[in-house]
């Protein structure tokens, strides 16, 4: 979920479900595994923005109030850069975040960590830590 | 009763102020166009230097503008100024120049009317669009400055939420009271077109100018009120507490949806770009027609491929939104409508070229920037191609592909329409003929540098350089373009420091020029039989029109190449 002006970005914990306290929470850092479908779900906070993966020549809007869905499937490891292509005030050229394409098994270790990160600083009484929504089911 | 009759005005008031003439009018809308033209270019000026020297203070001027930063263009004056630029070159500096100069002096000249029909409603549609500017240069000297949301000031960010300035809500009023003035221009120039013809001036007769002007005021009226009510609801979400844009986490209780807007935004958004453009498509037509001594090819299948656009251009907002979420049915239909408008682009550009072929072309300065239209206006035709592709659209919306697209087809071309028109018309406006060795060292100073820029852009796009970012260093994998970038932006700068050739030429012309004969470029259409400047009425006595605008070479005439439209052919 974009907001002014940041990325925040939510995995589903072992659970597989989201916005529960196992959830893997980054900010501006977005990895996922080579050779796997990746879909990403998008909420827009505040304004509209857009997700701009040049590397993977795909953008989707995120919008407040709607979910929007795209997927992928990446083919090489590598540390590239996701750019938010919706202009969205004042610092939307600041807004700049990793894309890392990392092999399967490397993400696995690297998503229990972030998870376990997480559960850390997970605090239920915390209303803004459950930004996230339920998986919404598409076509 | 054929044509307004309003007696010739005596005093000074009447005469250039509050004026119902539709020639001065021609010209009031002409200064308002100048201003915002240079204006609006000034501003592109400065954006291009902040994308090429972010942090660089912007030589000789910065200071003046900034003076808090010395002279360093900072992020949120940035916005301003892109935003700004857009606003300001659409709807204060185009379409006062084609649609209201162009559009209120040729109309009743070339198809013999006296006047417009509804000459009052005219110059109430002048002073709408001055007040609407004095709103928007205003709009500068708020708190918190000028709108910054972008000109397509899409919700979230245009309501409170993203910027709680006055200067967004100024900048709305400052749209529907421009666009106010355009719907009076529309209605006024739809009637006169239908009403006023004079005796034998069939609709195929009419030069394709009038129907470039005919098909835009068609598509104003029809489309302008969209915005309109797009920009009352975005009003109303920002003044009046309503929610018809407002949801997200910001607004919990916000059931409206921020994409309703871009929708109505659209429905407008996209025939406004062929409402720019078809009044120069019809000047090339002609001027090329002219200029290459030759009739018009295809005449009548240009007209009706420019309905046929006209008619196409309602349904095919869809593209501007492929990145919103929007249904795979949707997006494979407005993909499929907006290649449709490829097929009579392609005639009437191909149409184009038959008129070219084997003329004996003139290389008067009009005809050169005509020729210029020609060139961009194919490239940047070209490029829309991949921008209605769905698939390559997802990876090039909001870069500077897009970019550099929509000025070569609705900036370039609309301006080297608007150049060509000058050069052409303004012997008849003034009396006075404009400096053909000036006019043509604009052009070999503007074409070239233009082209560079533009073409960069699409480059630069191609590589994924996002549109409307302040400092495209951020970004590492933008880093091997800034090259591009400075090589765009020093083009730029000799580009608008050409236009002080335009302006010099202007006004030297204006005052000093030579006294220009009625018809000096010796061609048919009607407002060339009336001396220069034409008399208050226009014509002394309805002419009669016998033929269509593209008469030359007849056989039957002997001394001249070209037949006006009011003379009968020799038997």
């Amino acid at each position: 979920m974009p907001q002014q002006w940041a990325w925040n970005i939510r995995y589903a914990g072992p659970d597989d479900r989201f916005n529960t306290a196992d959830d893997a929470v980054t900010l501006n850092d977005l990895r996922v595994p080579s050779g796997k479908p990746a879909i990403i779900q998008l909420k827009a906070k505040d304004v509209i923005h857009s997700l701009f993966l040049p590397n993977v020549r795909l953008k989707q809007d995120a919008i407040p109030g709607r979910v929007t869905q795209f997927w992928f499937e990446p083919v090489k490891t590598g540390r590239f850069e996701m750019v938010c292509a919706e202009h969205c005030g004042l610092n939307h050229y600041k807004m700049r975040g990793d894309f890392i394409v990392l092999e399967p098994d490397e993400f696995e270790l690297w998503l229990k960590e972030a998870q376990r990160l997480s559960e850390i600083a997970f605090d239920p009484q915390d209303e803004d830590a459950l930004w996230g929504w339920e998986w919404e089911e598409r076509r | 009763m054929r044509g307004t009759i309003h007696p010739a005005p005596e005093s000074f008031w009447k005469k250039y102020v509050f004026s119902t003439d539709h020639k001065v009018i021609a010209k009031q809308f002409l200064l308002i166009g100048f201003t915002f033209l240079g204006l609006g270019g000034l501003q592109a000026m400065l954006i291009r230097w902040t994308l090429a020297f972010p942090g660089n203070d912007f030589p000789l001027i910065g200071r003046l503008f900034y003076p808090d930063s010395g002279g360093v263009v900072p992020p949120d004056s940035y916005t301003m100024l892109f935003t700004m630029h857009g606003t300001i070159m659409i709807f204060f500096a185009i379409t006062p120049l084609l649609i209201g100069a162009f559009g209120n002096f040729l109309i009743p000249l070339m198809i013999g009317g006296r006047d417009m029909i509804f000459p009052k409603l005219n110059m109430l549609s002048v002073w709408t669009m001055f007040l609407a500017s004095a709103v928007i240069f205003f709009s500068f000297f708020v708190p918190l400055g000028a709108a910054a949301s972008g000109w397509t000031a899409y919700p979230t960010l245009s309501t409170e939420i993203g910027y709680p300035g006055a200067g967004q809500t100024l900048w709305c009023i400052a749209i529907i009271l421009a666009g106010t003035s355009t719907l009076m221009g529309a209605i006024n120039y739809i009637t006169t077109i239908i009403r006023l013809r004079a005796p034998g001036m069939n609709y195929f007769r009419m030069p394709l100018t009038i129907w470039g002007l005919w098909l835009t005021s068609i598509l104003n009226a029809l489309f302008v009120p969209v915005i309109a009510a797009g920009l009352l609801l975005l009003i109303m979400d920002r003044s009046f507490g309503t929610q018809f844009f407002l949801a997200g986490a910001t607004i919990p209780q916000g059931a409206g949806d921020p994409i309703l807007f871009q929708h109505l935004f659209w429905i407008f958004g996209h025939p406004e770009v062929y409402i720019l453009i078809l009044p120069a498509w019809g000047i090339v037509s002609d001027l090329l027609s002219f200029f290459s001594r030759k009739p018009a090819f295809g005449a009548k299948a240009t007209a009706l491929c420019m309905v046929t656009i006209t008619v196409l251009s309602g349904v095919v907002y869809g593209h501007h939104m492929f990145t919103t979420g929007m249904s795979a049915l949707l997006t494979r239909s407005f993909m499929l409508l907006t290649m449709l408008i490829s097929i009579p682009s392609s005639i009437f550009f191909l149409n184009w070229l038959g008129t070219l072929w084997r003329g004996a072309i003139r290389f008067t300065t009009p005809m050169l920037w005509a020729l210029g239209v020609v060139v961009v206006f194919g490239l940047g035709g070209l490029t829309g191609l991949f921008l209605a592709t769905t698939s390559s659209d997802i990876y090039l919306h909001d870069t500077a592909f897009v970019v550099g697209h929509f000025h070569l087809t609705m900036a370039a071309s609309v301006l080297f329409g608007a150049f060509a028109a000058i050069y052409f018309w303004f012997p008849k406006m003034f009396g006075r003929s404009m400096s053909e060795l000036w006019g043509k060292t604009h052009f070999a100073l503007t074409f070239p540098p233009l082209l560079i820029v533009f073409i960069l852009m699409l480059v630069a796009g191609n590589a994924g350089m996002p549109r409307r970012i302040y400092d495209p260093s951020q970004y590492d994998f933008l880093k091997h373009l800034i090259p591009i970038t400075r090589a765009i932006t020093y083009s730029a700068l000799v580009l608008g420091a050409a236009q002080f050739i335009f302006l010099f030429n202007f006004l030297i012309s204006l005052f000093k020029g030579k006294k220009a004969p009625a018809n000096p470029w010796e061609v048919t259409t009607l407002e060339w039989s009336v001396p220069s400047p034409p008399p208050h009425h226009n014509f002394e006595t309805i002419p009669a029109v016998y033929h269509g605008p593209y008469e030359f070479n007849r056989p039957r005439v002997k001394d001249k190449d070209w037949l006006g439209q009011h003379e009968q052919e020799p038997s």
